[in-house]
């Protein structure tokens, strides 16, 4: 058992109506399906949280501040932070 | 030529106000496309070595691209100054979005080269191909904002004109001195001091001549698709909701924040700096002429102690420079002091790291009240901002050493603080650590202009786009980082905005087709398009190698080297120099010793005069 806390920003947070959450897993979690079930309980992140990493992608996922090259690369053991912030561009 | 192209250069000298015209070669047309292309091998062509960047002999390439005023989407309003920089001594190129491109493009010019210096203040009017110098004396000493009503209201009488004004940090050659454009700027290296030397307080330009376009139709059709993966493009819509300060969470949270002068990476109270309360500020939204994505914020200041105080923007970095990097969280004095710093004609990035500089060297008993003119220096401090953005723009007291610029307040102040002096070749960093994004550090590192992220930018690495690249790995950076400042040069040349070009939001192939609709010529496909960057860049290179640069000053302040960043998502990373700039001179075909460029490279990119050139200086491998 481990616990992750996910933070959501900008309007990724207003669509989770939340600005975070905390998550306990059930022994290694894949990020993948981390984020299906995190999907699944914020009915509105559905389609922001589809094509990671692709030209597609809304959102940006990040744990403990980088993000996981590819997504299902990532596995949770418990303690992480994840932040999912808009896709952006500026500078 | 048959499109996008007027086909003309100006020349105007201010010495002896002897104007001159002369045709756009169209071999460099075909070799640099046009933009900071062309620009930068005119200023190649008639720039003397060793030349004082503040001197009459010192030269202004004012250029324009052939999207440059056309009916397409996110590059309309581009256009580019390139000089020699007073802070930097390098080659520069500063860039600018604003209606005065498309008037001097609509007055009949592609390029206007300003030299020489005029006797006294003066303005120079050009009136649909007509040049006229008029006496800028009476604006001589106002701010920005004052200047401009005063040139188009009461001076010329055409409120249609478009201008470039500095402001009195211009006049007295502050080495970051802006030139101010409207409500946006030519911002960085120095440009404004450039036009203050030779008493050129503003420019001011008006045409209404058409722009020409090969083949109208196929250019809409293009433009159509454009629209279409623009429109699907997540990024672009958060930029019209927050600008380019939409990026302000995502920096932080990747731990690449510049926190009280590059010392940390992470700033604690970003959120109250973040995209909401500047949303709630922001009463217009604007933009580019064409263009769907208008980044551009008008924000104003209600209430509070900065009540009244608006500017377009703050744009990313300032949040930053005036923000996080002095601890100050409070949006409403990042507002004002971005207003102040456009009204005065500083550079946003520059002051706010010479002001972090100052702090830091305060905070370390390296410089006392007595240096300060009495003034306690401190992070968290907004009239300790303000007080020093107004001393530096009219060189009063302890602001005159800071409006040298970080590397030269350092050097003269001594006692290690050259090691937190954030500087690359002069010119201050904009709003991103080195240290944990790789490639776009060395983007930095190696770019022809110093500091700047600008010229190569490592989204692969900042938003995974168009493919994610670890940000913390050093090997292929180098390779990486020669891709991505080949193609933004190529953009720079066309005149495409650089958003949505280095993600790729809108596909290179489509733009290169647009390209050839609207200029009538093949320029070939993306390839084609990396190789016109790759030789634009090595212009520009040679043209500070002819300046006397090499490796040695591809490098950064100590800190990056020799600091691990001490908390956050990227503690631990340094910059991991040496590797990643080995890399990087292989990838270019230069030599890795030396970091001279190779006439090998130099011909197979059709460059053989410039081979030439370096030769005879004992300058090239």
């Amino acid at each position: 058992m481990g616990k992750v806390t996910v933070k959501f920003y900008q309007d990724v947070r207003d669509a989770a109506g939340v600005p975070s959450v905390e998550v306990e897993t059930e022994g290694p979690t894949p990020l993948t399906l981390f984020l299906n079930n995190l999907a699944e309980r914020f009915e509105k992140l559905k389609p922001m949280l589809a094509n990671l990493q692709t030209e597609r992608a809304a959102v940006i996922v990040l744990v403990n501040g980088r993000a996981p090259i590819p997504p299902s690369s990532a596995v949770l053991v418990g303690g992480e932070e994840i932040s999912i912030l808009p896709m952006v561009e500026g500078g | 030529m048959q499109g996008a192209y007027m086909g003309k250069i100006l020349r105007v000298n201010l010495t002896d106000k002897k104007v001159s015209e002369s045709p756009l070669p169209e071999e460099y047309v075909r070799k640099y496309i046009g933009g900071r292309g062309i620009a930068a091998r005119l200023l190649y062509d008639v720039m003397s070595p060793g030349t004082d960047p503040l001197s009459p002999d010192s030269k202004m390439v004012w250029g324009t691209g052939p999207l440059t005023g056309l009916p397409v989407q996110a590059c309309s309003s581009g256009w580019v100054v390139t000089a020699k920089s007073p802070a930097t001594g390098t080659y520069f190129r500063s860039r600018c979005v604003s209606n005065l491109g498309i008037m001097l493009k609509r007055s009949g010019y592609d390029f206007l080269i300003i030299e020489g210096k005029a006797e006294s203040p003066t303005y120079v009017y050009i009136d649909n191909g007509e040049v006229e110098f008029g006496d800028a004396s009476s604006l001589w000493g106002t701010t920005t904002d004052l200047a401009e009503y005063l040139l188009k209201n009461h001076l010329i009488r055409n409120p249609r004109v478009e201008t470039a004004v500095i402001g009195p940090a211009g006049e007295r050659l502050v080495k970051y001195a802006i030139i101010q454009c409207g409500t946006r700027q030519l911002g960085r290296g120095g440009m404004g001091a450039i036009m203050g030397s030779k008493n050129l307080k503003a420019l001011a330009v008006y045409g209404d001549k058409p722009i020409p376009i090969a083949d109208e139709e196929l250019l809409k059709e293009l433009v159509r698709e454009q629209i279409a993966q623009l429109s699907a493009a997540h990024g672009a819509k958060r930029m019209q909701r927050y600008g380019t300060a939409a990026i302000h969470t995502l920096i932080n949270q990747i731990g690449d924040y510049p926190y009280k002068n590059f010392w940390g990476t992470y700033f604690p109270e970003h959120e109250k700096l973040d995209g909401e309360g500047r949303v709630k500020r922001t009463i217009r939204n604007a933009g580019c002429p064409n263009c769907l994505i208008n980044c551009w914020k008008i924000t104003y200041v209600r209430e509070g102690p900065y009540a009244g105080a608006w500017v377009d923007g703050p744009e990313y970095e300032t949040f930053c420079t005036f923000g996080g990097l002095l601890d100050i969280s409070n949006l409403d004095a990042t507002i004002a002091a971005n207003q102040l710093a456009d009204l005065y004609g500083i550079d946003t990035i520059s002051a706010g790291v010479a002001i972090a500089f100052a702090i830091e060297a305060f905070e370390r008993g390296i410089i006392t009240t007595k240096d300060t003119d009495g003034m306690v220096l401190k992070w968290r401090d907004e009239e300790v901002m303000m007080k020093l953005i107004k001393k530096i723009a009219f060189r009063e007291g302890f602001g005159d050493l800071l409006a040298e610029g970080v590397k030269i307040a350092s050097e003269r102040i001594g006692k290690g603080s050259e090691e937190f002096a954030i500087h690359i070749k002069g010119l201050e960093l904009p709003a991103y650590d080195p240290r944990p994004v790789k490639a776009h550090g060395l983007g930095m590192v190696t770019s022809n202009i110093g500091g700047s992220h600008a010229l190569s930018y490592g989204t692969q690495e900042v938003f995974g786009l168009p493919t994610a690249v670890d940000r913390f790995a050093v090997e292929g950076k180098g390779k990486l980082t020669k891709f991505n400042q080949d193609r933004l040069t190529w953009g720079e040349c066309c005149i495409w905005c650089t958003f949505p070009t280095r993600t790729e939001w809108h596909k290179p192939d489509l733009l290169t087709k647009i390209v050839a609709a609207a200029t009538g010529i093949d320029f070939g496909g993306f390839d084609s398009a990396l190789k016109i960057g790759e030789r634009v860049w090595n212009v520009e290179k040679a043209f500070n190698v002819r300046e006397g640069f090499d490796r040695r000053h591809d490098t950064l302040p100590a800190r990056f080297l020799k600091e691990p960043i001490p908390e956050g998502p990227s503690k631990g990373q340094k910059f991991e120099l040496e590797p990643m700039l080995d890399e990087y001179y292989q990838a270019r075909g230069w030599d890795v010793a030396t970091g001279l460029p190779t006439r090998n490279k130099l011909e197979e990119l059709g460059l053989k005069d410039i081979a030439d050139d370096l030769e005879k200086m004992g300058r090239l491998r």
